[in-house]
């Protein structure tokens, strides 16, 4: 099925009428609409399911279109580093049922691509501009990915969890002359480490 | 007093003496106004320790040359129409102008000071003249109906004559006695011209960043304070002469100037700031018809 | 430098420090979470004003640039651009930890470190947040430093603009500037005095 075609930006999906479903029939009319079946309910009122990343468009069009989840609440990521996966995780809101679909789709760490959705929902652009910025996760077809809050940002995508941002902030940034022992008591601390560790106070 | 040396006396030093009152008034009404809210308050005479900082200050910014003229043509304006108004030992200009030309030249500073402010090109500034006018058409005409009534009352627009006939019987032959409609009416109009809350939208610090003063730092600000303190002096004294019966001595000058001040920053103090809709909209529903129905009653008393 | 400036000064300098001292409007610029102990300060309990401390709202109006917290890099600029449209003399008090050595954002990858290598800070107030009565402290300290004409390090902004222009550098890239500061300072007299 073309998703484009079925839920274009410019016209809202016909308003939800009638009484507000329970979730396992929420559960079940998702898997007849979207034909995707992976999905559980999490708690009451949330549903939750793994999508494949090339199928998240066709099921975000589908959801938003035929079941009647209009609202695109947030657009989250997690680094799985270990597996060398990125985890995007889409959170979709219907106003008439009361309930959230998390959409959990896993995409590989390198590149790190993604199509967009912001053919369907257009706030998703601020989502994905975000993560794209914390998390290097380019988003094809998004034209706007700028730099939102880290305007003179020079390393790499902060939020990875290879990057440490101990060592980028003392390499970076200048400290006042002194060296602190408060924070030995904590964990070690970071300048008696250093200190251990090479020798050399600096 | 009013010829010779006498007369160049006062006019070198009237500026210097209505300066003095402004600061002794402006620091007087921080001073009641901390102690109303439980404070301490600033030094009696703080506003002078901020103009002297002000213009001690070295200014590196100005936006061209109307931003520096404009300043000339606010300090100017307060000065000439300081000079206009009958005080205690001083009328010499009054008679020359009455209260039509005063209220011709009560329009220079705000004229300057738009102009100045339009220089910097800065939006709040805008913002803040945009209301100012706004603002000006809401008390304004007021005023300006409460004036034409007494004056009708008395038959003449000279400010020292009508002084002169509110003194001849005491305070039975005050403004405000004879004509209280049209004395509070311009009371509440004397709030108004003041800047003071409730209608101190013009200013309006945490909202447009203190309005026209935004753009003003250094000595441009220093000129404005001083502008500032004298219109002060300069719009009390001429409520003072129209509806309090003027004074014929400076101490009761200084004591109706205080007492007056007193109750302004009073209602300064305790209220809100409207908005300009609702302080133009109180300004057409309370004083102007009460202002029209104490014309119209003099009109027929006086026919 | 503070001694050689102090026997300079000739009687209406120390005169008009005196009154100057006596008024002083300070713009808080509260970035962190430092502004919750200025209404406090300024209202009834404690009554700044009383010092003729005023809050102001405008750069062009303040005499001090109050720090309040954490900078970050992205304001960091904002604050420079605040800095240098402010009319000299102007004082920068650096407020909390986070002024001084990045306080709780010690290992944060944001935030800048110590507040005088981009700017020239006149007084620190210590503190994860200072007290109101710290505050105050800090303060009067301010006044009795302006009073005796010791409080000149916004001078220095314009003799070493070439070490403070290189750390903003190194945080922005390059940082465009509505002043022209070298222009500033000579016409403040401070350049040529120097030369």
């Amino acid at each position: 099925m073309n998703a484009q075609t079925q839920a274009p930006t410019t016209s809202r999906p016909p308003a939800a009428t009638g009484a507000p479903r329970m979730t396992e029939a929420l559960v079940s009319a998702i898997t007849a609409e979207t034909g995707i079946a992976t999905f559980r309910t999490k708690s009451p009122r949330r549903i939750e399911g793994t999508v494949q990343a090339d199928a998240l468009h066709s099921f975000a069009a589908a959801l938003r279109s035929r079941v009647g989840f209009e609202h695109l609440s947030a657009i989250s990521c997690v680094d799985w580093i270990a597996e060398g996966e990125f985890e995007l995780v889409y959170h979709f809101w219907s106003y008439r049922d009361s309930h959230l679909v998390s959409a959990r789709v896993r995409i590989p760490r390198e590149p790190g691509s993604m199509a967009t959705i912001t053919d369907l929902w257009l706030p998703a652009s601020f989502f994905e501009r975000d993560i794209h910025e914390f998390y290097g996760v380019v988003f094809q077809g998004n034209t706007d990915l700028e730099r939102y809050i880290l305007s003179d940002w020079k390393g790499p995508p902060p939020m990875r969890k290879d990057f440490s941002s101990r060592d980028f902030a003392h390499e970076h940034f200048t400290f006042k002359d002194y060296e602190p022992t408060w924070d030995e008591l904590i964990d070690g601390g970071y300048h008696g480490q250093k200190r251990q560790g090479e020798g050399s106070d600096e | 007093m009013n010829s010779g040396i006498g007369l160049i006396v006062w006019i070198i030093a009237y500026p210097f003496v209505s300066f003095s009152l402004g600061v002794l008034l402006g620091g007087y009404g921080r001073k009641l106004t901390a102690r109303i809210q439980r404070r301490v308050g600033p030094s009696w005479i703080q506003p002078f320790f901020d103009v002297v900082k002000l213009m001690s200050k070295k200014t590196n910014v100005s936006h061209g040359y109307m931003h520096d003229v404009a300043m000339m043509m606010l300090v100017g304006g307060t000065l000439l129409t300081m000079y206009f108004v009958p005080v205690p030992g001083f009328h010499y200009f009054s008679q020359f102008g009455d209260y039509i030309v005063i209220m011709y030249i009560l329009l220079v500073p705000p004229l300057g000071m738009a102009l100045g402010v339009g220089q910097t090109a800065n939006p709040n500034g805008s913002i803040g003249i945009a209301r100012a006018l706004q603002m000006l058409a809401g008390y304004e005409v007021t005023f300006v109906l409460t004036f034409i009534g007494f004056a009708m009352k008395n038959g003449t627009t000279s400010m020292y004559e009508l002084m002169m006939i509110q003194q001849s019987g005491g305070v039975a032959t005050w403004g405000l006695v004879t004509n209280p409609l049209l004395g509070v009416a311009a009371l509440f109009c004397l709030q108004g011209m003041m800047n003071e809350k409730p209608f101190e939208v013009v200013i309006a610090p945490h909202e447009i960043a203190t309005g026209p003063m935004t753009e003003m730092g250094g000595k441009y600000l220093g000129m404005m304070f001083i502008q500032h303190l004298i219109n002060l002096v300069v719009e009390l004294t001429i409520y003072m002469n129209l509806f309090l019966g003027g004074a014929t001595n400076w101490f009761e000058y200084v004591a109706k100037l205080f007492a007056l001040f007193t109750l302004v920053m009073s209602v300064n103090a305790v209220y809100g700031r409207f908005r300009t809709d609702s302080a133009l909209r109180f300004f057409w529903k309370l004083p102007l018809p009460m202002a029209a129905l104490g014309v119209i009653l003099i009109m027929i008393n006086g026919i | 430098m503070a001694e050689k400036e102090l026997t300079q000064r000739t009687a209406w300098d120390k005169v008009l420090a005196n009154l100057r001292k006596r008024s002083l409007w300070m713009l808080h610029y509260c970035t962190g979470c430092g502004a919750v102990e200025l209404p406090p300060t300024m209202t009834s309990r404690f009554d700044m004003e009383r010092f003729g401390i005023m809050p102001m709202v405008t750069p062009r109006q303040a005499d001090i640039l109050l720090i309040t917290g954490y900078l970050s890099v992205k304001t960091l600029k904002r604050v420079i651009l605040i800095y240098e449209q402010m009319v000299a003399p102007k004082y920068v008090v650096g407020f909390g930890s986070c002024t001084i050595n990045g306080g709780m954002y010690w290992n944060s990858y944001t935030t800048i470190k110590a507040l005088d290598r981009y700017l020239p800070v006149e007084m620190y107030l210590a503190g994860c947040m200072p007290r109101p009565e710290a505050i105050i402290s800090g303060f009067n300290s301010l006044i009795d430093k302006i009073g005796k004409g010791e409080a000149n390090s916004w001078k220095d902004y314009y003799e070493n603009y070439e070490f403070y222009k290189k750390n903003q550098d190194h945080v922005f890239g390059d940082i465009e500037t509505h002043h022209d500061v070298p222009a500033d300072g000579r016409y403040f007299g401070i350049l040529e005095a120097k030369r």
